[in-house]
């Protein structure tokens, strides 16, 4: 039987329908309510014994919410069936009762500090009780190129009971309005919390009355379109923002030569498929470190091949003529390149531009287009690899570390102190843990106020 | 080698020349005789292009259609020295408009080659430009919106614009309305365009040719209405408005742009003429003026074809893609072009829909894919 939405939320309104101020308006009101009536005496472990057993919902085939995001979620994200389930999977397999125990206790210091003036051990020796607050109403202005972080929002204000506005953007509201929708029918009172809408960005008079209502604004995006947003938050809302960033690996010579080789490659080639390499912690770069048993250039052949197994196993999904020709002007770039200089090795897809993978001796970063376009580049230190990806060091979300069990905390301490803000395995970019502190800042932390009982 | 290619310019040139005298039809030249001959002579006398036809395996041997012949990217020339000139007998070099550090494109040219550049050039100035513009002949008030090529010498437009006023604007003082300013940004100037009008004025009774780029017009009517100056052009008057204006100006679309010339310059939009051309060709497209846009056309020694970039293979009548430039002018280059504009293939000529760009970040994730906005050559 055909799962049909109700018209819950803005987003659900027929195309034509204007949004007016006074809808949002009156729709800030009545989440700021519901809130305080459905959301502020709910314990925490209520909330995430609730969330995970819509996750596991979630997971099972039969759910007519994970049925109709196959049949429609491809059309409607852009993205194909296998990238786009594999992509949802990851994050609702996160979504277990001891990560959400671990992310508060890390935000927190305590897994309870929203439910009560709740003291740990070393606060309870210092007769010290704490209790956190969430704001009443966050705005939330979420970017378009992934679902996961829109969804994760959701929880992030749910976590510290507040009521929250989804503002979607243009053409990127259909999958959280479906988790949304989802969550309406599983916990309705929940829900009733969320607002969710889609309108493109700069929409002042009603941007206006939300951010004027909002306790707290937090915007994903472009840096441009944050800036244009910040210039507009009233300076005593506070505004989180999370910036454009990119992140590469390092593989090292110890790494390539032993038994995990294999492993190593298959995992590289999946943070390159994991969501097309369209989010801000999938790789540009790979940094293989030369004079390994397997040299760099070769590292960059075995990485070609497990894509092209990708292609067959893990489409990637359909491009816009603007998208295929970027990939097909870099691709010129470096044809041409190479025929004229030994330095440069491009592997490419046949008959498509699936995938693409450049070998070049040159340590400089290069930003690369996406949709499977992946650079290799030979470097001999982890000091050399750091010193390529300078210009864009401000700029880093995650390193991905390839490096054998007897060197991986040396060389750890190093990318900590070069300043980036994430380490994880190769194989793992795209796939952070629950309490990730997205781009090093902590999610639930930044949204609260603290009440200190000092007894 | 050059003197098969001298050769094949002359021939050419001659051709040129009986097609903008009316007695070479279009369907008369021999377009796919004239481009194999051609590839056969620059895959010897172009080594890079040998070895990059080489690569991708074809030789003049094995291909029996001009759509064979293998293109090479026109960004490219940023890279290689694609001529078959020798360094001794360069005498100019064209490149491309870029921005401050970026890498420009040289397109080396010789005696020989500017000539046939030339000849190219007026042949279409002549037949295309004042045909589709309906003018009864090339009696005009000229008036360039660029600087003088002097200034500018590797200016390919410069120079199209110098080669115009040698040809029929000879006798009069030139009449460049623009310089460059000290970060050699190309800017109006003001006192030779106040000069100008004040002619047109005087004497109302020429109708004046303006050529500009599309950012010196935006630039010339924003000027002019701050100064409540007349721009008021002469009947007959036409416009050949050429180029983009990404980062150069503010950016309207087209259609604004003409209809704010139009009502501007008090002349009709059947009256504006938009080219398309590059430093890396010799020859140039020009599209009819109407409402809704005619498709460009080329002369006949010129030929477009769209690709579709995920499979590189023909896009089908209407489908967007890449644009392929087979220009013959190319003489002592390579003919065979792909460029990074977007556009689509009409029975009539070709739509031009601008340069494929994902530069635009999207989201949280850093993207940077056209290979002039930040891609670090």
């Amino acid at each position: 039987m055909e799962l049909q939405l109700p018209d819950f939320f803005l987003a659900d309104l027929p195309d034509g329908v204007e949004l007016s101020v006074s809808m949002i308006d009156q729709a800030c009101d009545r989440l700021k309510e519901n809130a305080d009536q459905y959301l502020k005496n709910r314990t925490t472990s209520q909330l995430v014994h609730s969330l995970c057993q819509l996750a596991d919902n979630w997971l099972d085939p039969e759910f007519p919410f994970r049925q109709k995001l196959i049949e429609e979620g491809p059309a409607q994200s852009g993205f194909s069936l296998d990238v786009l389930m594999d992509g949802m999977d990851r994050m609702f397999q996160q979504w277990k009762p001891d990560h959400f125990e671990f992310w508060l206790v890390q935000e927190f210091g305590h897994a309870e500090r929203i439910d009560y003036l709740a003291s740990n051990r070393l606060e309870a020796r210092e007769n010290k009780s704490s209790r956190a607050r969430g704001p009443r109403l966050i705005t939330h202005i979420c970017s378009g190129n992934l679902p996961v972080p829109c969804i994760m929002s959701m929880v992030c204000g749910l976590m510290v009971r507040s009521a929250q506005f989804i503002k979607c953007a243009s053409g990127a509201s259909y999958i959280p309005r479906l988790f949304a929708h989802s969550l309406y029918q599983h916990d309705p009172k929940m829900a009733a919390c969320i607002e969710l809408a889609e309108w493109k960005g700069g929409l002042e008079p009603i941007e206006n009355i939300l951010f004027e209502k909002s306790d707290v604004v937090t915007a994903t995006g472009s840096d441009k379109s944050i800036e244009a947003i910040q210039s507009r938050v009233p300076r005593q809302k506070k505004f989180l923002n999370y910036g454009q960033r990119l992140s590469f690996g390092f593989i090292s010579k110890k790494a390539l030569s032993g038994l995990g080789l294999r492993r190593l490659i298959e995992d590289a080639a999946r943070d390159v498929m994991i969501w097309d390499q369209q989010g801000c912690l999938s790789p540009h770069v790979y940094y293989v470190q030369h004079k390994g048993v397997v040299p760099a250039e070769k590292f960059a052949e075995l990485l070609a091949e497990e894509l092209e197994r990708y292609r067959l196993s893990f489409p990637r999904s359909p491009l816009s003529v603007e998208e295929s020709a970027a990939i097909r002007s870099r691709r010129h770039f470096y044809h041409v390149r190479a025929a004229t200089s030994k330095d440069t090795l491009p592997f490419f897809s046949n008959d498509g531009t699936d995938w693409s993978v450049v070998y070049e001796d040159e340590i400089r970063f290069q930003i690369s287009c996406g949709n499977r376009f992946i650079y290799v580049k030979g470097v001999h230190s982890l000091d050399e690899a750091l010193h390529g990806a300078e210009p864009i060091q401000h700029k880093v979300s995650t390193v991905a570390l390839g490096a054998a069990d007897d060197e991986a905390e040396e060389f750890a301490l190093q990318i900590a102190q070069w300043g980036a803000p994430r380490i994880c395995p190769i194989g793992k970019m795209q796939h952070p843990p629950l309490h990730w502190r997205h781009d090093g800042k902590p999610a639930l932390a930044e949204l609260v106020q603290w009440t200190d009982w000092e007894l | 080698m050059n003197e098969n290619l001298n050769e094949f310019g002359a021939q050419l040139t001659k051709d040129m020349h009986s097609w903008a005298s009316g007695q070479l039809r279009d369907e008369e030249f021999p377009f796919d005789t004239r481009a194999l001959d051609l590839f056969r002579l620059q895959y010897q006398a172009v080594t890079p292009y040998q070895q990059w036809c080489n690569q991708s395996g074809i030789s003049p041997q094995s291909i029996t259609s001009w759509n064979q012949i293998p293109v090479i990217p026109a960004s490219s020339f940023k890279q290689l020295d694609w001529t078959s000139i020798p360094e001794a007998q360069r005498v100019n070099f064209f490149a491309s408009s870029g921005t401050t550090g970026e890498h420009r494109s040289h397109h080396h040219h010789g005696k020989e080659s500017l000539i046939i550049y030339e000849t190219s050039l007026l042949a279409s100035f002549e037949r295309l430009f004042l045909s589709m513009t309906n003018s009864q002949s090339i009696a005009f008030r000229f008036g360039f919106l660029v600087p003088p090529s002097i200034d500018v010498p590797h200016s390919s437009l410069a120079h199209m614009m110098e080669t115009i006023r040698r040809k029929w604007d000879s006798q009069n003082p030139p009449t460049y309305l623009s310089h460059c300013n000290s970060s050699n940004l190309w800017v109006l100037n003001e006192q030779k365009i106040r000069a100008f009008f004040h002619k047109i004025s005087e004497n109302p009774s020429i109708p004046v040719c303006l050529m500009g780029t599309a950012f010196s017009f935006i630039h010339l009517l924003d000027w002019g209405g701050t100064e409540r100056l007349s721009l008021e052009l002469p009947p007959g008057s036409v416009i050949l408005e050429t180029g983009g204006y990404k980062g150069q100006s503010r950016e309207v679309t087209r259609v604004e742009l003409h209809q704010m010339i139009a009502s501007t310059f008090k002349i009709g939009l059947d009256k504006i003429v938009t080219e398309y051309g590059m430093s890396e060709l010799s020859s140039q497209a020009y599209r009819r003026p109407g409402s809704p846009p005619n498709p460009f056309c080329t002369p006949p020694w010129m030929r477009i074809r769209i690709i579709n970039p995920e499979d590189g293979r023909e896009a089908l009548t209407g489908q967007t893609g890449m644009i392929q430039i087979f220009d013959l002018a190319n003489v002592y280059s390579v003919m065979a072009l792909e460029t990074q504009d977007l556009g689509s293939s009409w029975t009539n000529g070709f739509e031009l829909y601008g340069r494929a760009s994902t530069s635009e970040p999207k989201g949280c994730s850093l993207f940077e894919s056209g290979l002039s906005s930040g891609f670090i050559h």
